[in-house]
């Protein structure tokens, strides 16, 4: 028993309920209140867990932690999950609070957690997780997180404190997180080895172009999305990793998605709605976690396949007898890859909507490192709207549209939208993060869609 | 003067060099490029945009703008390295003719005399700007709003900067600071201008929402060209727009 524990557990259980009553969302305030009483509170809470899976990375951290989730739901292995939005450690913590009894025993037997790129050295030692998975390094938000240097800078010193006991499950494709396995025992290598997806030319928007041991040149036989690729260094031997699990035989059709994730012995076809290249890697980098817990994957194409996306991440909605299809952009490889899968159609109305909230970033600059000249032969209508739609327009009209409009209020924006809409067309709403968060408050007023708490 | 000012728009062309686009380009700074480009198009100037990497030879007197943008540390390291020599060389001799040159951020920094890193260790410059800057412990972060003496908008843009530039005795400062930190958070300067040399902290990027400083800059160019000339109207309600949402932003979120 330890009493200081208990009454950072009691006052952050008590924080819940309060919450609960006063039916407001937060789900980082219990977490918060826990830890300001003991801030060994993560560390004594997680003791408990027999296993855990802490997921970082700049994209993919919340589609590749579901995706784990569901397939230990499938295979009845409890678990705590910081689903509900917080990955700093208050976040982690408030959920561990809601499987703990007052003594701060926790009831399940597995930890599968997102964390904040920043805030995994802090983490890192608490949790000593048995796997920890990378899934890439791009630049976002860089009022928040700094360069890119910045972030390996970070991680490379937390992972000196890594446990030996951790299995590091690592995006062979990404340069920088291919490096952080090096000298370290225990790794999986994930990669995409299909050639059929490489890009035409060498990318615009590269947030890594040097070795990160020599700082040469890196060479490329192909790039896959921005940095990710089959890379070598043109000075040092450095150059990407023997995959362990690889995706061949990737096939983009009409809402879905399929590959084969191979290793030495087993191949493991996939088919899933998941659409993209980047959830590509996210399937790989899920299967290769589990495959870290040797736990047998039968059922894993089973999970890929019922795979409901995430509000925000391409979920098909519809709306007043629209189809309305929501997909959240962060950064410019994000937003690439988000033109790369779902703009790349014939003639669509969208609708972008930028914030500049903190957790948006507050620096829109970004926005001109977005190949939107890829989309101009098509002709499309865009509806531009946000505390920054204005900056959006601005981007569009350099870029060489004609057809676009900025209207301020979102209401108003998705009102107009979806008018416009022809007959059995999708409107393509790509939101930055608070965008995302309001316009499903905004559908939720209207009837649609849960609070973003209950989810 | 009067012979000059009746040269046709379409006989007049501008000559651009965008100095390390791959290693110097971290904050959307090639909307900067982008926008004088198209608003020399617009106008039916003729354009001509010349990248320039590490390793890659710039061509003597051909240039009548050059861009040189914001990079991450690491890149600005081996940037610097490939300025010295020839580059800073021509560099050099092009400013003090009175070529523009726009440099943000890193590439403002590069421009001044040396930047001195934590341990002490300098980074030589292109001296073409009599500044020098020190890394900083506090990151200056935000939106920023300067006023300046030959514009009559305000510039706005985002600043993310560690460095803190000191002007030296042959610089003006590009403005005042309105919202934001600046040069260095404390004497209220914001950029440094010498010759037709400019340099400041403004991403955003700076000159598609501050179309009146684009416009600036490709006028210097066609006057130091072609001697007097001026550019035609062109329908900025767009740009005007993003200019009023950002200042309007850059005072909320102060």
């Amino acid at each position: 028993m330890d009493p200081q524990l208990t009454i950072s557990v009691f006052a952050g259980k008590a924080t819940k309920q309060f919450l609960k009553l006063r039916s407001s969302g937060g789900t980082a305030a219990p977490g918060l209140f826990s830890l300001y009483l003991d801030k060994n509170a993560l560390k004594k809470l997680s003791a408990g867990l027999e296993r855990t899976i802490l997921v970082t990375g700049t994209n993919g951290k919340t589609t590749t932690t579901r995706l784990i989730g569901n397939f230990l739901e499938k295979e009845n292995i409890s678990f705590v999950h910081n689903r509900a939005g917080s990955n700093l450690e208050r976040g982690i913590v408030s959920s561990l609070l809601e499987q703990t009894n007052f003594s701060g025993q926790v009831g399940k037997t597995t930890g599968l957690f997102e964390i904040d790129e920043a805030a995994l050295a802090t983490t890192l030692t608490k949790l000593k997780p048995t796997i920890l998975v990378i899934t890439n390094l791009f630049r976002d938000q860089l009022d928040r997180y700094g360069e890119v240097d910045n972030i390996k800078r970070l991680w490379e010193k937390a992972l000196v404190e890594l446990p030996q006991s951790t299995t590091l499950v690592l995006n062979a494709d990404d340069p920088t997180v291919a490096y952080l396995g090096k000298s370290k025992a225990k790794v999986i290598y994930f990669g995409i080895a299909d050639e059929t997806v490489k890009l035409d030319e060498k990318p615009t928007t590269l947030d890594t172009i040097v070795c990160p041991v020599c700082q040469g040149d890196l060479e490329y036989s192909a790039y896959f999305s921005s940095h990710q690729g089959d890379y070598r260094c043109s000075k040092c031997d450095f150059k990407r990793p023997e995959l362990d699990f690889f995706a061949q035989e990737i096939n983009f059709s009409e809402g879905k998605t399929q590959f084969v994730i191979k290793n030495k012995e087993e191949t493991t076809t996939i088919e899933t709605p998941l659409l993209g290249l980047f959830n590509v890697y996210n399937a790989l980098a899920s299967y290769s976690a589990l495959k870290g817990l040797e736990l047998p994957l039968t059922n894993f194409a089973d999970v890929a396949a019922d795979f409901k996306s995430v509000f925000g991440r391409g979920e098909n909605l519809t709306f007043n007898g629209h189809q309305l299809l929501v997909a959240l952009a962060k950064n410019p490889t994000g937003f690439n890859e988000i033109i790369r899968t779902y703009l790349e159609k014939p003639k669509q109305t969208t609708l972008i909507v930028i914030n500049d909230k903190i957790a948006d970033g507050r620096d829109v600059s970004w926005l001109w490192d977005v190949d939107f000249e890829k989309l101009l032969e098509k002709d499309d209508f865009i509806f531009t709207s946000g505390l920054r739609g204005a900056d959006m327009a601005l981007r569009l009209k350099y870029a060489g549209f004609k057809n676009f409009e900025n209207i301020e209020s979102l209401e108003a924006a998705l009102e107009k939208a979806t008018n416009s809409l022809g007959e059995g067309e999708t409107l393509t709403v790509i939101p930055t993060y608070t965008a995302m968060l309001e316009l499903k408050q905004l559908l939720a007023k209207k009837g649609l869609a849960g609070q973003f708490w209950e989810d | 003067m009067e012979e000059q000012a009746r040269i046709k728009p379409s006989k007049l062309k501008l000559n651009i060099t965008w100095l390390y686009p791959r290693e110097m380009s971290t904050y959307g700074d090639r909307g900067n490029v982008l926008t004088l480009y198209k608003r020399c198009l617009w106008r039916g100037i003729e354009a001509e945009v010349e990248e320039i990497g590490i390793g890659k030879n710039l061509k003597k007197d051909w240039t009548d703008i050059y861009f040189f943008g914001g990079g991450q540390d690491v890149a600005q390291t081996l940037v610097a390295q490939d300025l010295l020599g020839d580059k800073k060389k021509i560099l050099k001799e092009e400013a003090e003719e009175g070529k523009v040159i726009l440099g943000i951020c890193g590439g403002y920094q590069l421009s001044g005399i040396y930047y001195r890193d934590f341990e002490g260790k300098e980074i030589e410059g292109l001296g073409i700007l009599d500044v020098a800057t020190r890394a900083g412990s506090k990151r200056m972060m935000g939106n920023l709003v300067v006023e300046t003496q030959f514009l009559e908008e305000k510039l706005v843009g985002f600043e993310n900067h560690s460095g803190k530039t000191k002007l030296g005795q042959n610089a003006k400062a590009l403005g005042k600071v309105v919202v934001g930190s600046g040069n260095n958070g404390g004497d209220k300067t914001e950029g440094a201008i010498q010759n037709n040399v400019y340099g400041c902290y403004l991403h955003g990027p700076v000159l598609p929402k501050n179309p009146a400083f684009a416009d600036y800059l490709l006028h210097q160019a066609l006057l130091k060209k072609y001697g007097e000339t001026e550019l035609t109207f062109l329908n900025d309600s767009t740009e005007l727009a993003a200019h009023e949402v950002a200042l309007d932003r850059a005072h909320k979120t102060h």
